[in-house]
C-alpha cells in the first residue's frame, strides 16, 4: 500500500499483548483514514449502547495516509472512542510531532481493548510493540511523565500521555502530546485513564511510501508557492496573532460568548484578544510537523502572581476562561491553560463549566459554601485555583470534573448549561451565526467546531462570505462543510490550511486539492465524487453509531436561551437561533428521517449497513 | 455626512490623527469603497469591513451615522 504503513497495532491491555493486523485496501479507500478508519473500526468492535469507561470499549488512536508525508499539515491524528461525557462517538484531533512519529514506527493506527490490571504505557521502538510497567509515572502531570519517558526510551522520541484528569477520570480530561498539544475533546483522556493506560511512547524511522512521489512533489511545490505568495501580500491572521486573534472578529460580529453564552459582547475584550497575547507573553511561533502556518504560540507568564511557560492559550480557551466568565485578566487565563495542559484537562469544557458554576451562584443556586470560595463573575484567581481542583478531582472541583450539564442538573438547572449532547461548545454564538447553531445541534460529538466549522463562511469568508444572521439555505453548505471536515480529519490534515488551500473558493467546498495530495499519495485514484461520498459515509457511519446509542433529533439541540431568548447586545440584537427550522431542512438535505435517523436510500448509495 | 470609523490592526496605520477611532465626513451617498479611498487603503487588502454590525463590500453604502469597523481578514478557531 501506499501512504499507509499497511498495518494496524492491537493493544490487548487485560492480556498484556500486541498483535498486528494488516489494513483492508478497500476499507482504506472508502473510510480515507484517521477519523474515517477511527469510525469503521469503532462501530465493528465497539458496542454503541456499552459504558464508555468499561474495558469493552475501544480506544482507536488513527492517522491518515497524508501524515507524515511532508504535505503541509500533515500533521495529524485522530482518537476515537465512545465519549464518557456524551455517550456518542468521538473523534478528537491533534497534531504536533507525536502522529507523525506514530506513523514512521510502521503502524497507521492502534486499538487498545481491555483494562490493564497496573498502570503500564505503550513503547513502539520501530515497529516493536511493548507494554510496560507505569506504576512510577502515574499521578505525575503531562510534562513530567513526558520527561521521565524520554529519559528511559530515546530522547528523540514522542509521547502522548494522560495527566491526573485522565487517571481520576475527569469527564473531558484530553490525550496530551509532545506536552501541549491535545485531543482534548470529549473525555478521550478518561477512556485512556480507565485501561489503565498511561502513557504511548514512539520511534520511529520509517518513510510513508508514496505511490507518484514525483507527483506529489510537484503538487506540494505549486500549492506551497501560492501559499507563500499569499502570505507575502496580507500577512495571515494565524501566523500573527495565533488562533487567539479570532476575538476581534467574533466580538465585532457580536459572537463572542459572554456570561455563560447570556450575551455575544464583551466589554473586556481588548484585554483578552491576540494582539495582547501576542504583545505581553507570546516567546515564539510553534509549527506542527511540516506546516508552514506555525500557529501554535510558546508563551511565558512573567507576573508576579502566577509563573510558567507552556503553548497557548488558542481562541477557544480564551472564550471559555475569558469573556463567557467575564475574565479579562489574561495572565489568569494563561496560567489556566497551562494548568489543563500540564493535568490534562479540555479548556473549552472547563471554561464553559466554570462559567455555568458562576452563574449558579449568580443566580442562587448554589451556595457558595459549596464551592468553599468565593466565585463571583471576573474572577481570574477563582479560574486559577478552580481549574488545578478539578484536574485533581479536589473539593467542589469534582464536581466540576462532571462538566457543566451534569453540574446545572444537579442545582436543578439543567438548561444553564452551554451544551449539545452534554458538551459545551466552542466560541461562536448562534445567535448572531445561524449555521453555528445548525452545527453544534448535528456534529457527532455534541458541541464542537471541529466537525464542520461555519464561522468559515459566516465570519471568516472562507471561501466565501455568507450573512451569518440568515438561518434560510444554512443546511446544505453546512452539510458540506461537515463532509469536507471529515475528509480532511480522515487524511490527516489540519482544517486551517485545508479548507483555505485545497478546497474550491465556492460553497460546495469541494475537496479538489486533497484529491490531488491524496491520489499521489495512496495512488488509489478516487475521482472527485468518490472522495466526497467518503467523507459522507464517514458522517453516516457516526449517525448510525450514535443512533444506536440512542441518539436522535431530540438530542440535536441547543439550549432555550440560545433559541427562545433574544440577544441582549452587539449587531444580533433581538434575534434567536433558528435551530429547528435548519434542522427540516439538514435532515432533508442528509437523507435522514425527519427524527434524524439515516435512511434506507442514502444508506445504500454510501454502501453502509445498519 | 459624519459616520463612525474603528481601524484595527495593519488597518490603523490608515487613520487620520493615527488613533483607530473617529469621525469621518464624507460626501452624501458615499459607498465603503469610497471610504476606502478617502483612507488611502489599498485596493487589494484583504479585509473584513463591518457597517453596523453586518458584513459589507466595496458596493455597499453609507448613511449618516453609521458606524464602520474595518479589521484583517481573520481565520482560525
Ligand atoms: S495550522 Fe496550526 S494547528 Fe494546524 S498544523 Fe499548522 S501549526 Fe498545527
Amino acid at each position: 500500500m501506499y501512504g499507509w504503513m499497511g498495518k494496524i497495532l492491537r493493544v490487548d491491555l487485560t492480556a498484556g499483548t500486541c498483535k498486528e493486523d494488516p489494513v483492508d485496501p478497500s476499507v482504506a479507500k472508502d473510510y480515507i483514514g484517521g477519523r474515517g478508519l477511527g469510525i469503521y473500526l469503532l462501530r465493528r468492535e465497539g458496542d454503541a449502547k456499552g459504558d464508555a469507561l468499561a474495558p469493552e470499549n475501544p480506544l482507536i488512536m488513527a492517522t491518515g495516509p497524508l501524515t507524515g508525508t511532508g504535505a503541509p499539515t500533515g500533521a495529524r491524528y485522530m482518537v476515537m472512542t465512545k465519549s464518557p461525557l456524551t455517550g456518542a462517538v468521538t473523534c478528537s484531533n491533534s497534531g504536533g510531532m507525536f502522529p507523525t512519529e506514530l506513523k514512521r514506527t510502521g503502524y497507521d493506527a492502534i486499538i487498545f481493548t481491555g483494562r490493564s490490571d497496573a498502570p503500564v504505557y505503550l513503547w513502539i521502538d520501530q515497529g516493536k510493540a511493548e507494554l510496560r510497567p507505569a506504576n512510577h509515572l502515574w499521578g505525575k502531570n503531562t510534562h513530567e511523565t513526558t520527561d521521565m519517558l524520554l529519559k528511559e526510551t530515546q530522547a528523540n522520541a514522542r509521547v502522548a500521555c494522560i495527566g491526573p484528569a485522565g487517571e481520576k477520570k475527569v469527564l473531558f480530561a484530553s490525550i496530551m502530546n509532545d506536552k501541549h498539544r491535545a485531543a482534548g475533546r470529549s473525555g478521550v483522556g478518561a477512556v485512556m485513564g480507565s485501561k489503565n493506560l498511561k502513557a504511548v511512547a514512539v520511534r520511529g524511522k520509517g518513510r510513508v511510501p508514496l505511490a507518484d512521489a514525483d507527483g506529489f512533489k510537484a503538487f506540494n511545490k505549486q500549492i506551497l508557492d501560492v501559499f507563500n505568495a499569499g502570505v507575502k501580500q496580507a500577512p495571515l491572521g494565524l501566523t500573527v496573532n495565533g488562533t487567539a486573534g479570532v476575538v476581534m472578529s467574533t466580538q465585532n460580529f457580536g459572537v463572542l460568548p459572554t456570561k455563560n453564552w447570556q450575551q455575544g459582547t464583551f466589554d473586556g475584550w481588548e484585554k483578552i484578544h491576540g494582539e495582547e497575547l501576542t504583545r505581553r507573553f507570546l516567546k515564539k511561533n510553534i509549527a506542527c510537523y511540516g506546516c508552514p502556518i506555525g500557529c501554535g504560540r510558546m508563551t511565558r507568564i512573567d507576573d508576579p502572581r502566577f509563573s510558567g511557560e507552556g503553548e497557548g492559550p488558542e481562541y477557544e480557551t480564551i472564550y471559555a476562561m475569558g469573556s463567557n466568565c467575564m475574565i479579562d485578566d489574561l495572565a489568569a487565563i494563561v496560567k489556566a491553560n497551562y494548568i489543563c495542559n500540564e493535568l490534562g484537562l479540555d479548556t473549552i469544557t472547563m471554561g464553559a463549566t466554570l462559567a455555568c458554576a458562576m452563574e449558579l451562584v449568580d443566580r442562587g443556586y448554589l451556595p457558595e459554601e459549596r464551592v468553599g470560595r468565593s466565585l463571583a463573575w471576573g474572577d481570574g484567581d477563582a479560574l486559577v485555583e478552580l481549574t488545578r481542583m478539578t484536574g485533581m478531582r479536589e473539593g467542589f472541583g469534582d464536581q466540576l470534573a462532571e462538566g457543566s450539564y451534569r453540574l446545572a442538573e444537579r442545582y436543578g438547572h439543567p438548561e444553564l448549561a452551554p451544551v449539545s449532547k452534554k458538551q459545551e461548545f466552542p466560541g461562536y454564538e448562534p445567535r448572531g451565526a445561524q449555521a453555528m447553531g445548525l452545527a453544534y445541534a448535528t456534529s457527532p460529538i455534541g458541541g464542537s467546531h471541529m466537525r464542520g466549522d461555519p464561522a468559515y463562511f459566516e465570519l471568516f469568508s472562507v471561501p466565501k462570505p455568507m450573512d451569518p444572521h440568515i438561518w434560510e439555505g444554512k443546511a446544505k453548505v453546512t452539510a458540506a462543510f461537515q463532509d469536507l471536515s471529515a475528509i480532511i480529519d480522515s487524511a490527516g490534515l489540519c482544517i486551517f490550511f485545508a479548507v483555505r488551500n485545497l478546497a474550491a473558493k465556492d460553497l460546495g467546498v469541494a475537496p479538489t486539492g486533497v484529491l490531488e495530495y491524496l491520489n499521489a499519495a495512496t495512488g488509489m485514484d478516487y475521482t472527485l465524487e468518490e472522495l466526497m461520498l467518503a467523507g459522507e459515509r464517514i458522517i453516516n457511519a457516526e449517525r448510525l453509531f450514535l443512533a444506536e446509542a440512542g441518539f436522535s433529533r431530540k438530542d440535536d439541540s441547543l439550549p432555550d436561551r440560545l433559541t427562545q431568548t433574544p440577544a441582549p447586545t452587539g449587531p444580533a440584537k433581538g434575534m434567536v437561533c433558528h435551530l429547528d427550522s435548519m434542522l427540516d431542512d439538514y435532515y432533508e438535505v442528509r437523507g435522514w428521517s425527519q427524527d434524524g435517523i439515516p435512511e434506507k436510500a442514502v444508506l445504500e448509495k454510501l454502501s453502509l449497513v445498519v | 455626512m459624519r459616520i463612525h470609523v474603528t481601524l484595527y490592526s495593519e488597518f490603523k496605520q490608515f487613520a487620520p490623527g493615527g488613533t483607530g477611532s473617529f469621525n469621518l465626513d464624507l460626501p452624501p451617498g458615499a459607498s465603503l469603497g469610497h471610504c476606502f479611498e478617502h483612507l488611502t487603503i489599498p485596493e487589494n487588502s484583504e479585509y473584513t469591513a463591518l457597517v453596523n454590525g453586518r458584513r459589507a463590500g466595496r458596493d455597499t453604502l453609507l448613511r449618516e451615522a453609521d458606524t464602520l469597523v474595518v479589521f484583517p481578514l481573520i481565520c482560525g478557531g
